[in-house]
């Protein structure tokens, strides 16, 4: 198995850890698993893993507190369990630097979904992390240039900067707050119907259904991220 | 009533001095003329002056001075205090007495006015006073107007002293400037439930007046209100005092009405709670029941051997469907809880487009087969509202029609405007609610399909209630049921492009 596709488990419920292991092992990935945030910190120094996986409620702690661990010294793709519903909580994780984010209970087919789209967005990174390109679109961040069916798109320059924001780091959710933050400026963080209504203008431009939408994904009551597949 | 000053005497006594000098000098001038009975009656005149508007002590003093007066500049032999004839004796007597007589009447009738007109003004005070204790609707306010109509009547700074849960007081409510007594007298009266004042032979030289609501010693558990009445001078009688008390009366038996209503509702919202909890009880454990058995069934039917692949696919879905199931309804019930039970619900700017985008996603997460057709009639409009409730609130309207769409026709999801509202309404082609169907009165818990809570219709209506907006169900033409969140449109700042 190579090493490249460890994946670190943080979980403490042995049930949950256990059929989380099997799923993985099915679809080709190696999973390290540890059910508190002192054994995940030992696992992720030992064995720099491609992923996290990782439950907030721990028996040592608060989940957000890895995150926070993990942040200040690597860029690796970090998915959330966590049987917590509020848009708060999410929030923070994600403001944290989570790249994503599963409610319990989910299913195996949307888990392997979420850590195939992280580790897609690891590997256009160490490819190339100005280049986006998905079916029609195209966003190349080095040349300021959008290109939807091989035809430029004209954008505002508010347009440009969410979605060159976006095409950062494709597949990882940016908060509200993030986004409001990189493009408008800190003192607009609470100004969230900017957002709205330029990102609604945005998706006109590049989507053929904008109530379903293919490149610019809506995690609702949280924020946005770029479509990897 | 106010006692005179000696200063209002002093001014009475020389106005009545300089109107008798006048009369003495016009009677003198015209005597001849006047004759001793027309300058008899003009003393009468300044005596009944005196009388009306003089006080008793300097009317009576003004028939004294007229009486010599009269002897000394009038009578025969003149500038004498000597009487030469008894018909002038009689005629002076005569005149002593009536004055005197006159003096007293007035001073009746003065005081009878004065009564009279007190009376008026208590009956209009205890009629005001009456109808704001029958009216008042909740403790604070009835306190609070109370107060201020003592204020008014008694012309004196009043305060309400209430015990805080910390067994400290506090006066939140008063009228005019007054200051908290001090603790001692307070614990005093609250155990002893006696007023102190000077009448009360308490405390007689507190600068406040305190008079309980509860006249009985209070126990540690149960301390009423206590009313201060401050700015005390030596002049208010004990019929002030007395007056004070009976309204204290008054206001502690409304106080306790209100009181008694309070703790009235209060046990029948517990009871309607615990009626609640255990109807919710009795659902749970009765409907989920139905899932759990099928999860079971199937999740041991799969440990058995010889099992083709057909067989352990189709186990395995009916295994993820029930669980699915169970989980939309715990989140159903939570949320359900939640809005019962938050104060404040997070609200933003919300895009009803990429609200019904979420929800779309959703299904198609659960890899559920559901044909959708949305229609977004005007772009770029924003609603105030909490994104996941909104999206729970269109989760169960679909899920609602697609439990109702037995020919399987499109579930249209539509987001228009009209006048003042953005209207977001889930249309599906089912077969209708009946004609007595009133969505004002959906019950928790009541459902008319056999599997569920009921829970679904009840947690949409409780979200457009968080959210103040109108849901509303109607049958459509056609066929099927129209199902319409109607929100308030808010002013949104136009937005530039740049």
């Amino acid at each position: 198995m190579p090493n490249n596709k460890q994946i670190l488990i943080i979980e403490d419920d042995l049930q949950i850890s256990q059929f989380l292991q099997s799923s993985l092992k099915l679809n080709a990935y190696h999973s390290l698993c540890a059910s508190t945030i002192a054994g995940g910190k030992r696992l992720f120094n030992e064995h720099k893993p491609v992923l996290i996986i990782l439950d907030l409620n721990l028996p040592d702690g608060d989940g957000r507190d890895f995150i926070a661990y993990v942040r200040a010294s690597s860029d690796i793709p970090i998915l959330v369990l966590s049987a917590r519903q509020s848009e708060l909580e999410k929030v923070a994780c994600f403001d944290l630097g989570a790249d994503d984010y599963l409610a319990k209970p989910f299913g195996v087919n949307e888990l392997l979904a979420r850590v195939k789209v992280s580790l897609k967005r690891t590997a256009m990174m160490s490819l190339r992390d100005d280049l986006y390109k998905l079916d029609d679109l195209q966003i190349d961040t080095a040349n300021n240039s959008v290109l939807l069916n091989k035809k430029t798109v004209h954008l505002t320059p508010i347009e440009f900067k969410l979605l060159f924001t976006l095409a950062k780091k494709p597949g990882k959710v940016f908060t509200h707050r993030q986004l409001l933050t990189e493009v408008w400026g800190a003192e607009y963080v609470d100004d969230t119907h900017y957002l709205r209504i330029h990102m609604g203008r945005l998706r006109a431009r590049l989507e053929k259904n904008t109530a379903a939408p293919r490149y610019i994904l809506t995690e609702v009551g949280i924020g946005y991220r770029l479509a990897t597949t | 009533m106010q006692k005179p000053s000696l200063q209002l005497y002093a001014l009475q006594l020389l106005a009545i001095l300089i109107l008798l000098a006048i009369t003495t000098a016009i009677n003198h001038s015209i005597f001849s003329t006047l004759g001793i009975t027309g300058v008899t009656l003009l003393y009468l005149l300044v005596v009944v002056l005196a009388a009306y508007f003089c006080e008793f002590l300097v009317a009576s003093l003004t028939a004294v001075l007229a009486f010599l007066a009269i002897n000394y500049f009038f009578i025969e032999p003149r500038y004498t205090f000597e009487v030469a004839h008894v018909e002038s004796w009689v005629s002076l007597i005569c005149f002593l007495i009536v004055s005197i007589v006159v003096t007293s009447l007035v001073k009746q009738l003065k005081f009878q006015t004065l009564q009279a007109a007190t009376a008026t003004k208590h009956a209009q005070f205890g009629r005001t006073l009456a109808e704001n204790l029958a009216l008042a609707a909740d403790v604070d306010n009835l306190l609070q107007d109370t107060c201020a109509l003592l204020q008014t009547e008694f012309d004196k700074p009043f305060g309400i002293v209430q015990t805080l849960e910390n067994k400290k007081y506090a006066m939140q409510i008063k009228s005019g400037a007054i200051e908290m007594p001090d603790s001692s007298l307070l614990n005093w009266v609250l155990e002893n439930g006696k007023a102190i004042s000077p009448y009360t032979n308490y405390w007689s030289k507190s600068a406040h007046w305190l008079l309980p609501f509860n006249r009985l010693p209070s126990l540690d558990s149960i301390r009423d209100p206590i009313l201060v009445v401050s700015n005390i001078s030596e002049d208010d009688s004990i019929e002030i005092f007395s007056a004070i008390k009976s309204c204290v009366d008054q206001i502690s038996l409304a106080y306790q009405r209100l009181i008694n209503i309070e703790k009235t509702k209060q046990a029948e919202l517990s009871a309607q709670e615990e009626a609640v909890q255990n109807a919710l009880l009795a659902s749970i454990s009765h409907d989920m029941r139905t899932p759990l058995t099928s999860i079971l069934g199937a999740a041991t039917t799969l440990q058995q051997p010889n099992l083709d692949a057909l067989q352990t696919a189709h186990l395995s879905a009916l295994i993820a469907s029930q669980a699915r199931y169970l989980a939309a309804t715990t989140d159903n019930i939570l949320s359900l809880v939640r809005l019962e039970s938050s104060a404040q619900i997070p609200m933003d700017w919300q895009s009803p487009e990429e609200i019904i985008g979420g929800v779309t996603a959703l299904y198609k997460n659960r890899d559920e087969i559901v044909n959708f057709e949305v229609h977004i009639n005007e772009p770029e409009l924003l609603i105030k509202g909490n994104a996941s409730l909104l999206m729970q609130a269109l989760t169960n309207l679909i899920d609602n029609a697609q439990k109702a769409n037995l020919h399987h026709q499109p579930i249209e999801i539509e987001v228009g405007k009209t006048d003042n509202r953005i209207n977001i309404s889930v249309n599906d082609r089912g077969n209708g609610f009946s004609e007595n169907f009133d969505a004002s009165h959906i019950n928790k818990f009541s459902t008319s399909s056999a599997k569920g809570f009921g829970l679904g219709l009840s947690i949409v209506q409780a979200i457009a209630k968080s959210h103040d907006t109108l849901f509303t169900i109607h049958n459509r033409e056609g066929g099927g049921v129209s199902a319409t969140l109607s929100f308030h449109a808010h002013d949104v700042e136009n937005i530039d492009a740049e």
